[in-house]
């Protein structure tokens, strides 16, 4: 019933919807896919989430402040960079400001600085030709900066102002060759301290000179020639000391706004730091551009003064915006229409109080143009957003259906896989049938294949003629689909093998427990043979083993007689134990030829049990007896059959005497003239009765004669066509004396078969009887011989004349006939014999009843060509003749043939002289009472003597039994009325 | 006919007394024994020209007592037996018996085979050897040529001219088998196509004429899916 559920329309259909739903699943994924690549460029995945949720506002509103930030560090950068002096506008790096002097750093100079260490590292070099590993470094550093410094974008001035290293030398000696007043001072420091010349001592000289003086040294970097930077001063007390060589000291970040002591920075460091503020600066610029962002915005420096803005000319509208912020710096006032943004975490006091060069803090106003004139972040997260939603949405919702759908329809795949409609077990197919564990190998082994197949296709499609990414694209994706196939496929197998059970009975590993289980079992079943076959071969390892070792340690160190002792010793053990083997093996050949010799019907045929030895010898002696046994029993069955057919015989004969004394009284009273009706009515009745009796006593003979095979064939070539004519020719009046037409119907061509000719008659004849007693009169009767499937076919049709309500086989049975009510001549034997004739010369009786219709076929196996016998052929007549006398001699040999005829025709003038041998021997073999004639010692007289005794000893037995109860028998046939 | 003598010998008494009765009434006289030794002594004292023996006798049996008969004497012996194997009658012809008849039997039959036996044993010496070209005989049976007669132990029989061509044709063949196709081809001078059971018909209508027991015949033989002969006696 359950499985009536399960059709195949339902199960295809859960099939489609199944893979609908995972294709649906699949989708969904592809689009949040979609949705995430657009969304990593916009938000972080929770602000993914919740955009899903329809909450934009907040992640606008952070990049609003977040650029806010961004705006006050170009603000700051800007203040850097531009220079106050528009005629020697330079792009600075680092500014100093010192009463009123401004003093810069350029990217400019720092190039040169770079040029300068780059020549000094190639002086050094050569002038030492050591520290190398040092200076390579430095170069390389130097080359990968180079190329990305592209400084010609960034539109810089390349003022030099000769910045440059070129020996290390005290700093000294260098005020000391530019500045007469300064060097008045060291020389009278040095006359001080005691000496000059050592660099330590300069620079802590430098830190004892007053501001004054350092100012003047530094002022020596605006002079022309200068090749060494000494000092520069920057706001807020910054300290850089650039030192000759490679190292600068920075002790004042003022950009991370933070004091770094006295770190050791390296120059390049330094010049990449610059580099980057510079690109950050541009980047800002280009960012911040009223061309480039949807923001407005304006700085106020002491809330009044404009220090910057992308919009001069309509800064009152920003607090218009949908999205804005004001800060007043005097009042400490933030305005905004933010809603889901709490400002007081963003700190914008201290953003406005941070700005370089504005001393009381900073106002501003920022604020969005959601018009989105401009194709900024701002206007691609607004279209982004717009577009992004309704797919992940759908992606969304796809991906829950397809996930329920698939998960359901697996489960009634999973619950339907293996039922089919009208049975009531599970189905399984080949490759259910499998061992699990092949199978599950190959299924993963399958998804390997298909997969690295799928990659090296994809390999080699890509360097031919498609693009790689198409192509991986599109491999991975047949991959995935068969994988997922093959997979489903597997993994429905496993579901069936598990609902029908099999899954552990038909693993390998199963199978391996049980055959060690089995093995175990056989031999504990079988405990003392095992046993006994288990020691001989332990004992046969227990020897060999050490001998082989023996042979080992006498081969490299011992002696080598032993050695050679042991060998010979190893082989001898070899080959005996090959011979025991051979031997088992010839034995056990020689029981299963007797087995199948004794299987095949010689059953006298007994196994010799020479040189078997326990079991061996008990197998053939069971054999032996089973055979003999058999002998016994078949035997016992065929002389019993002969016994049963032999005593109807006797009887019959026994039966035959009182017969024929019945018949030929009855018919002399017939030759009496009985005037009275009523007794010539009564002599009517003994004549008929006594008739079928007789005809009863021989078909009964004939008949157990035939259903027991106890029969002598004389089979020869005969032409069954031939046959039937002369069968027709004898019954053709009897038919019409009935009314009966036959209609023929014979091949051109005879049909040559290899049977006995007047059994064969006998067959015909008692068909022919038949018909002729029961075969309605006034019907035809067809009789037709034919040529069917190689055998000779004779096949008579007609119509009973009474009802045949019985069937064929119950015709064939003995005493049983057509007509059970009619009482006639017939014996009711004829189509039982006729049947069992057939089928001793090998052919086939059958009856087919349809109605009121009668139909024999006869077959007989067709003989092959015989070219020697040939009926139109006038030579061959030779050979009939000689067959004839064959059949009549029976098995008398042939060359007996021209005697036994003179013995027999009675020709009374000859008789004694040609006769003489025979008779004598006739004489000898009586007188012996049916013993063996042991001196006849020709084959001739053998074979004569052979069949004489047969018939004399059958002829004794009755002729015994006579003579040894004559008054018996006289006494019975008194009583029985004579 | 008068003073021809047969020896009946059965054990069954009543056997031998309905014998008795069938050849007394055809003019024969008869000597009764019942068992071989009794036979065998009244052959001895006796003239007698048939003889009659059942196989089956106490004392000595009907085989026997044939072969030491046939030590001495020729006379025609009819062995009656209810005994109807092949093997049986082989042995029976074979010992020395003229002809081997099976029990029960038909009484009209046993007087004619009777008959016949005394003909051939009493008149073959004296039988006219007529020999020419015209005559044409096996046994008992004699075809003329010139007078298209034929006889049968001297006595005519009636047949048809078809029915005699066949017989001359077989008894001219005699010993040799024919088809029914050669036997056609030969007597209608036709070839033999779709030849049904005329031929066997014939031969069925000469044997009912010429035999004593047509289902048993003695000249005209049917070679059961050969053809037909005559035997060569």
């Amino acid at each position: 019933m359950k499985a009536r559920r399960y059709t195949q329309k339902k199960k295809l259909g859960a099939l489609f919807l199944f893979i609908l739903f995972m294709c649906i699943t699949v989708a969904g994924g592809a689009g949040l896919y979609y949705v995430n690549n657009f969304g990593d460029y916009l938000y972080s995945k929770k602000e993914l989430i919740q955009a899903s949720r329809f909450e934009n506002t907040a992640t606008l509103e952070r990049k609003i402040l977040r650029d806010t930030e961004d705006i006050f560090e170009y603000a700051a950068l800007a203040q850097f960079f531009m220079s106050s002096d528009e005629s020697n506008r330079r792009e600075p790096l680092y500014v100093a400001e010192i009463n009123g002097t401004q003093y810069y750093l350029c990217i400019a100079d720092l190039e040169n600085i770079y040029q300068a260490i780059q020549e000094i590292t190639e002086k050094d070099k050569a002038g030492k030709k050591s520290g190398e590993g040092e200076t390579e470094e430095i170069e390389v550093e130097i080359e990968e900066v180079r190329p990305d410094l592209n400084l010609e974008e960034t539109n810089m001035d390349f003022g030099v102002n000769g910045t440059a290293v070129s020996e290390t030398e005290t700093i000294l000696d260098y005020i000391n060759m530019h500045d007469e007043e300064y060097a008045e001072y060291y020389a009278q420091y040095a006359v001080d301290t005691g000496g000059i010349g050592d660099f330590e001592e300069a620079w802590e000289a430098w830190f004892s000179l007053s501001d004054a003086q350092k100012l003047m040294a530094v002022s020596m970097l605006d002079a022309p020639g200068t090749d060494q930077i000494a000092l520069i001063f920057l706001k807020n007390t910054a300290e850089i000391s650039v030192y000759p060589g490679q190292t600068c000291l920075l002790t004042y970040d003022f950009l991370q706004q933070k004091e770094v002591l006295y770190e050791e920075v390296p120059l390049i460091d330094l010049y990449e730091k610059g580099i980057g503020l510079l690109e950050r600066y541009y980047e800002l610029v280009n960012r911040f551009d009223s061309e480039k962002t949807n923001l407005r915005y304006v700085i106020y420096e002491d809330s009044s003064l404009l220090r910057q803005t992308n919009d001069e000319n309509n800064v009152g509208e920003i607090p218009n915006f949908e999205k804005y912020i004001s800060y007043d710096n005097d009042t400490h006032i933030i305005k905004s229409n933010f809603t889901k943004t709490d400002l007081n975490l963003w700190n914008l006091d201290y953003l406005a109080s941070s700005l370089v060069g504005v001393h009381s803090g900073a106002s501003f106003r920022i604020g969005l143009d959601t018009r989105y004139l401009v194709a900024d972040d701002y206007k691609l997260m607004a279209d982004g957003f717009a577009q992004c939603r309704p797919v992940l949405l759908l992606s969304l919702f796809a991906i829950v259906i397809g996930m329920v759908g698939s998960i359901l329809f697996f489960i009634y795949l999973m619950a339907s896989v293996g039922h089919r409609e009208g049975h009531e077990e599970i189905c399984l197919d080949k490759f259910d049938r499998w061992p699990t564990e092949p199978a599950a190998f190959l299924i993963i082994l399958g998804i390997l294949v298909f997969v690295s197949l799928c990659g090296w296709l994809a390999q080699v499609f890509a360097e031919s003629f498609f693009t790689s990414k198409q192509i991986y694209t599109v491999m991975q994706i047949v991959s995935v689909a068969v994988s997922v196939i093959i997979g489903l496929i597997g993994f429905f197998s496993m579901v069936k093998r598990l609902k029908a059970g099999i899954i552990w009975k038909n693993s390998l590993l199963r199978n391996l427990c049980v055959a060690v289980g089995k093995g175990g079992k056989a031999l504990a079943g079988n405990w003392p043979t095992s046993g006994k076959t288990a020691a001989v071969i332990i004992l046969y390892w227990v020897i060999t083993i050490p001998l082989c070792m023996f042979i080992t340690i006498n081969r490299f160190w011992g002696s080598f007689f032993l050695y050679v002792t042991g060998i010979i010793l190893f082989v001898g053990i070899q080959v005996a134990a090959a011979g025991v083997i051979l031997w088992a093996v010839i034995n056990r050949r020689r029981i299963l030829e007797g087995v199948e010799r004794i299987s095949g019907g010689e059953l006298e045929y007994a196994i010799s049990d020479e040189g078997m030895f326990s079991d061996d010898r008990r197998l053939v002696e069971a054999i032996n007896n089973i055979g003999a046994g058999f002998q016994d029993a078949v035997d016992t069955a065929v002389k019993s059959e002969r016994m049963k057919a032999d005593l109807i015989t006797n009887v019959s004969h026994d039966i035959k005497t009182p017969l024929t004394s019945i018949i030929n009284y009855v018919d002399l009273m017939k030759r009496e003239n009985i005037e009275d009706e009523t007794l010539k009515r009564y002599l009517e009745v003994l004549d008929q009765k006594s008739q079928r009796l007789k005809n009863l006593t021989e078909d009964l003979v004939e008949a157990s004669r035939a259903s027991s095979g106890n029969i002598n064939l004389q089979l020869e070539r005969i032409n069954f066509v031939e046959l039937v004519k002369q069968a027709c020719g004898e019954f053709s009046e009897k038919f019409s004396e009935r009314g009966l037409t036959p209609v023929t119907s014979f091949p051109e061509y005879s049909l040559h078969v290899i049977a006995d000719g007047r059994r064969v008659w006998r067959i015909l004849e008692n068909l022919f009887q038949n018909t002729k007693k029961y075969a309605m009169p006034g019907t035809r009767v067809y009789i037709s011989v034919a040529e069917i499937e190689n055998r000779a076919t004779f096949i008579m049709k007609n119509i009973s004349e009474s009802e045949l309500n019985i069937t064929p086989e119950e015709l064939t049975e003995r005493f049983t006939r057509g007509d059970t009510s009619r009482t006639t001549e017939g014996s009711g034997l004829g189509l039982s014999i006729a049947k069992s004739l057939t089928e001793l010369q090998g052919g086939t009786f059958e009856i087919y009843l349809n109605g009121d219709l009668f139909q024999v076929t006869v077959q007989l196996e067709l003989a092959g060509e015989d070219p020697e016998v040939d009926t139109s052929d006038g030579d061959s007549e030779e050979s009939f003749g000689k067959n004839e006398g064959e059949d009549l001699e029976g098995p008398f040999n042939s060359g007996r043939k021209g005697e036994l005829e003179r013995a027999t025709d009675g020709d009374s003038e000859d008789i004694s002289s040609e006769t003489e041998d025979d008779l004598e021997f006739l004489d000898k073999t009586f007188s012996r009472g049916g013993e063996m004639v042991g001196t006849a010692s020709e084959d001739e007289a053998e074979q004569e003597a052979r069949f004489l005794q047969e018939a004399l000893e059958e002829l004794e037995s009755s002729g015994l039994r006579r003579r040894n109860e004559p008054d018996g028998d006289k006494g019975k046939e008194r009583q029985m009325g004579y | 006919m008068d003073d021809i003598t047969i020896l009946v010998c059965d054990d069954d008494k009543e056997i031998v007394e309905a014998i008795d009765i069938y050849l007394r009434q055809e003019g024969y006289n008869v000597l009764k024994a019942y068992d071989g030794e009794e036979a065998i002594r009244l052959l001895a004292d006796n003239k007698v020209e048939l003889l009659l023996i059942d196989v089956m006798m106490p004392k000595l049996d009907g085989i026997r007592a044939t072969l030491k008969i046939r030590e001495t004497s020729s006379i025609p012996i009819i062995i009656l037996s209810a005994k109807s194997e092949d093997v049986d009658k082989i042995l029976g012809l074979n010992i020395g018996a003229d002809d081997y008849i099976t029990k029960p039997f038909n009484p009209l039959e046993l007087v004619a085979r009777v008959k016949s036996h005394i003909r051939r044993y009493t008149k073959l010496g004296t039988m006219a050897m007529e020999n020419g070209d015209t005559i044409h005989k096996t046994g008992g049976l004699c075809i003329n040529d010139d007078t298209k007669e034929v006889t049968l132990e001297g006595e005519a029989v009636k047949l048809t001219p078809m029915e005699y061509n066949i017989l001359r044709f077989l008894v001219m063949n005699a010993g040799k088998v024919f088809s029914i196709e050669q036997i056609y081809e030969n007597i209608w001078n036709e070839e033999a196509i779709g030849v049904d059971n005329t031929v066997a018909v014939h031969i069925r209508h000469i044997r009912e004429k010429i035999e004593i027991n047509p289902k048993n015949p003695t000249y005209l033989k049917v070679v059961w899916g050969v053809g037909y002969k005559v035997e060569k006696l």
